[in-house]
């Protein structure tokens, strides 16, 4: 097990080096800083720009350029300034990245701990009334586009019916709403799969043994079934992942939530390149950290995963 | 029903009812079985043999399979009048299997041990200490070497063998009287199959319980059973002691299994396979189902199922031939 | 399973084999929603009744089912709704035609050479494709758009790099099944080149299997589309795309709905069709990728 996690973590520490070094190419890549920084004296004379050029080692080889920013990012947390606010990016970051996690918890929290046991509920009850409505959910929640879904919800609960606040974060209320569209996608594939998958479980003989040893029908269920089925699941959990953050970056932007998401598209429109490296490298770190957690969840719940190193 | 009677099967039918029509699985079996007593089912594959194991521990298939008619008297009480707990209850406690497949019996992500144990505790409260012991005790029961070790392990650590000798331990862990095997060496080779047979006589002279042993092998029947039983579509076709069976066939189909039939009319090798399909049980002709693969067919088999012929004591068969012989 | 199976208890296998020859059966709705959807697109300037970019200013607002002239009314600029859902269809088959095209190309030639080449080749690339698969593909198409600026072709490679990785590691993986075949082993023998072995013996066979992923990516090369145009990180503002009309319709949710109402429904029923559509063309060609998705 102790292998499997270091193998695990030394893989998310390569991806971040990785993703670090291609979010940094492609910043280079968009053009010369320098320029972006001198916006309205484009005629800055040729000394002013050099010295700007020196002051911010811009005149150095590639490769020292990528050292020195991962040096200062790994030991001040520094990654740069934003070239609009010219505030810190750092601290832009801090201001938004609570919302972030707030609202990507929630979402989180709802596909998994929802999507999964519905799917196998689904698959227990097969042909039920409950299976078929299930059924319906997973079809219309991975064809309809999130952003629709959430100005429809807008106009439904917060303009008609007035039931909920739909824009921007703070009590739990201001939650609802948001969370639940993201969740929508992820929670409609992950009951989709949880249902296929316990089916295949509910067919297996383990199961139909649990039940010839006499134990009852729900240890039988959610004891031997349902563990068995989550296993597969798992191997999801990053496409999944991947989704929640497609959609907390189209949630954050109808629902006004003051997050990364809204951040990284206004970086994107105004060319604010070191904030768009900032964010992506931030949302890359969540990302990859939580594959990790739920990487090293996999190995706990399937003892093959661990002996197979 | 006697005192040594544990079961009493009377005309049980279990169907299926699928979208083209009800599938007479099982369709009017009935047999009694003694304490102690080992008794052999044989029929090819599609006879209604593990569907009948299934009726008996209430596992039927569902939805679409259903027990619809009988009586399955358990100890003195209707297996198919208890209600879901209550049959729970029974099951592992009274009447335990060991599936067709041992190997894939296990869960793969539980310990040995917590398969084992649970089986004490089958509403799944916390195992205490004692039943750990226990448990240790029953792997040493089946042979298993480094038991308190084995406890800790998971399937996949194991070899086949130890799996099923595993299952077997699980099988026997609260003496059942009824011990159902469904085919449970199929899937083994020559020795480890005579090893785990060996096992079960040894599990049954230990805790003396009853055994129905499914299989189409009739080598494994001349070992292990008392009395042998035949299933052709759905029905028992002819019962008997093993030796009365074996020296002395009844049944058209008795005969070809055990492959003491002439050959009558074309060049089949009877001693591998018999001639026709085995019957579509969604689709039965009115008469013997077996009639249109019988060597000795005759216009009434065609029209009327043959009634149950004694021929002795503890030898029954189905077959209009016998009529004749004035059975 | 295969216990009751055999044990004359058909009665999954009975229901499974007439569900399989129900499947077979072309399933008529989404295939007439595909059909429409190709109508609509090439016939777009024919059948439009209106100029999709140019409104009149008279007919502004106007709500939908209230006359024929805008059957689903127009929006702020008295733009009407239809011709621009129409148009919208151009666009978005336009968009996804190209984009599936480069990532399915992209996906194949690396997917074959992956399962082809083994060892380190086939390591890194997929590496590469797992990494890019799990990858956020909205926060990829940002970079892509950062980079290379807004417009028509970075929406097309952002959305290609997303679909890529899925479709080569399919065919990678049915490349692995197909070259240790017998006729593979031979020709390597006799000496023909790989090139040529991939092309005349392995292509052929991961065709099914690319129908299939093919048509089962199509629904999420539409959604990404109309998710990024909807960000703004596609075609200019004004442009007709199903994406850009329901970010149009948030500057007055309330009293003008259907703005952003029309163009999410089409989205979704288009999506479920190729899903559905996707699901059939599984099910007949390829039963054993049912697990897919």
């Amino acid at each position: 097990m102790t292998r499997y996690i270091t193998r695990k973590v030394a893989e998310a520490i390569v991806t971040l080096l990785g993703l670090s070094l291609v979010v940094f190419s492609a910043v280079h890549l968009t053009g010369d800083p320098v320029r972006m920084l001198l916006p309205v004296r484009i005629d800055a004379p040729p000394e002013v720009y050099d010295q700007l050029k020196a002051e911010l080692g811009l005149d150095r080889p590639f490769m020292i350029q990528y050292l020195n920013f991962m040096r200062n990012l790994l030991t001040k947390g520094d990654f740069g300034r934003s070239v609009r606010s010219q505030k810190e990016a750092r601290h832009l970051l801090m201001e938004r990245i609570p919302a972030t996690i707030q609202l990507a918890a929630a979402g989180l929290f709802l596909s998994f701990v929802i999507g999964v046991p519905a799917g196998i509920l689904s698959a227990v009850k097969r042909d039920s009334l409950a299976d078929k409505i299930g059924k319906a959910v997973a079809i219309f929640g991975l064809a309809a586009p999130q952003f629709w879904v959430a100005i429809m919800a807008v106009i439904l609960f917060g303009a008609y019916l007035q039931w909920l606040p739909v824009y921007g974060a703070g009590g739990f209320t201001n939650l609802i709403l948001p969370a639940s569209v993201l969740a929508l996608g992820p929670l409609a594939a992950m009951m989709r799969l949880g249902r296929s998958s316990m089916l295949d479980i509910l067919d297996s003989e383990f199961i139909k043994f649990a039940r010839v040893k006499g134990l009852r029908e729900s240890i039988v269920i959610w004891k031997h079934g349902a563990r068995n089925a989550v296993i597969p699941l798992m191997t999801f959990a990053g496409l999944t992942l991947a989704a929640l953050m497609n959609g907390s970056i189209v949630v954050e932007q109808v629902f006004a939530w003051p997050g990364l998401g809204r951040m990284m598209i206004e970086g994107v429109i105004q060319r604010d390149m070191p904030l768009v490296q900032a964010t992506v490298l931030v949302s890359g770190f969540f990302y990859v950290t939580t594959a990790l957690i739920v990487d090293i969840m996999y190995g706990f719940a399937d003892p093959r995963i661990r002996d197979t190193n | 029903m006697n005192n040594d009677t544990l079961l009493e099967v009377r005309d049980l039918q279990t169907h299926f009812f699928t979208r083209t029509g009800v599938v007479k699985a099982v369709d009017g079996v009935s047999f009694d079985l003694n304490r102690g007593e080992t008794l052999g089912i044989v029929g090819e594959s599609g006879s209604g043999k593990s569907m009948t194991a299934l009726s008996l521990m209430r596992l039927v298939p569902e939805p679409g399979g259903r027990t619809v008619g009988g009586s399955i008297m358990f100890d003195g009480e209707d297996l198919l009048l208890k209600g879901r707990d209550e049959m729970s209850d029974i099951r592992g406690r009274d009447i335990c299997m060991i599936l067709q497949d041992p190997m894939t019996s296990l869960n793969p992500v539980l310990s040995i041990g917590d398969q084992l144990i649970e089986t004490f505790r089958p509403d799944g409260r916390e195992a205490a200490k004692s039943l750990w012991d226990r448990g240790v005790e029953l792997l040493r029961k089946v042979r298993i070497p480094a038991a308190d070790i084995r406890m800790r392990a998971y399937p996949h650590q194991m070899s086949g063998g130890m799996r099923q000798r595993v299952v077997g331990a699980i099988a026997i862990s609260r003496s059942p009287k009824l011990l159902i095997a469904d085919e449970p060496t199929t899937s083994l080779d020559a020795t480890i199959q005579l090893q785990y047979l060996r096992l079960l006589k040894d599990i049954q002279e230990q805790t003396g319980a009853a055994i129905i042993f499914i299989t189409h092998d009739f080598g494994i029947v001349a070992r292990m059973c008392d009395r042998v039983a035949v299933m052709y579509g759905g029905k028992i076709v002819e019962i008997a002691d093993v030796s009365e069976l074996f020296y002395n066939p009844k049944h058209p189909y008795t005969e070809a299994l055990l492959g003491s039939v002439p050959d009558l009319e074309e060049d089949v090798d009877w001693l591998t396979s018999i001639s026709g399909q085995p019957p579509q049980l969604d689709n039965m002709p009115p008469g013997c189902s077996f009639e249109p693969r019988c060597p000795y067919a005759f216009e009434r088999c065609t029209e009327e199922y043959p009634r149950e012929f004694t021929i002795s004591d503890k030898h029954l068969a189905s077959c209009w031939r016998l009529d004749d012989a004035g059975c | 399973m295969t216990t009751l199976a055999e044990e004359g208890a058909p009665s999954r296998g009975i229901s499974a084999l007439i569900e399989q020859t129900r499947e077979l059966r072309v399933p008529w709705i989404p295939t007439t929603v595909i059909i429409v959807l190709v109508i609509l697109a090439v016939f777009a300037p024919v059948l439009a009744p209106h100029d999709p970019k140019v409104g009149s200013l008279l007919d502004a607002r106007t709500a939908p089912f209230q006359t024929w002239e805008y059957p689903l009314g127009t929006d702020f600029t008295g733009k009407d709704i239809l011709s621009r859902l129409i148009y919208g269809a151009r666009t978005s088959a336009f968009i996804s035609m190209f984009a599936l095209a480069a990532g399915v190309v992209v996906g194949t030639v690396l997917g074959l050479i992956s399962g082809y080449a083994g060892k380190w080749v086939d390591t890194i690339i997929m590496r590469i494709a797992d990494a890019t698969m799990g990858f956020p593909s909205i926060l990829l198409a940002m970079i892509i758009v950062a980079i290379v600026g807004q417009g028509l072709l970075p929406i097309i490679l952002a959305v290609a790099v997303s679909t890529w990785p899925r479709i080569a590691r399919m065919i990678r993986g049915e490349v692995l099944s197909v070259k240790d075949q017998d006729y593979v082993t031979l020709s390597k023998i006799a000496g023909v080149s790989p090139s040529v072995i991939i092309w005349r013996h392995v292509f052929p066979n991961v065709l099914n299997t690319l129908m299939v992923i093919t048509s089962l990516s199509v629904a999420g090369v539409i959604l990404t589309e109309a998710s990024l145009s909807f960000l703004g990180l596609g075609l200019p503002p004004g442009d007709p795309a199903w994406g850009i009309m329901v970010a149009e319709g948030r500057q007055s949710l309330v009293r003008m709905w259907w703005i952003s109402l029309f163009p999410g429904l089409i989205i979704t029923i288009v999506v479920m069709a190729f899903n559905f559509f996707g699901d059939w063309l599984r099910d007949t060609l390829d039963p054993k990728l049912r697990r897919v998705r």
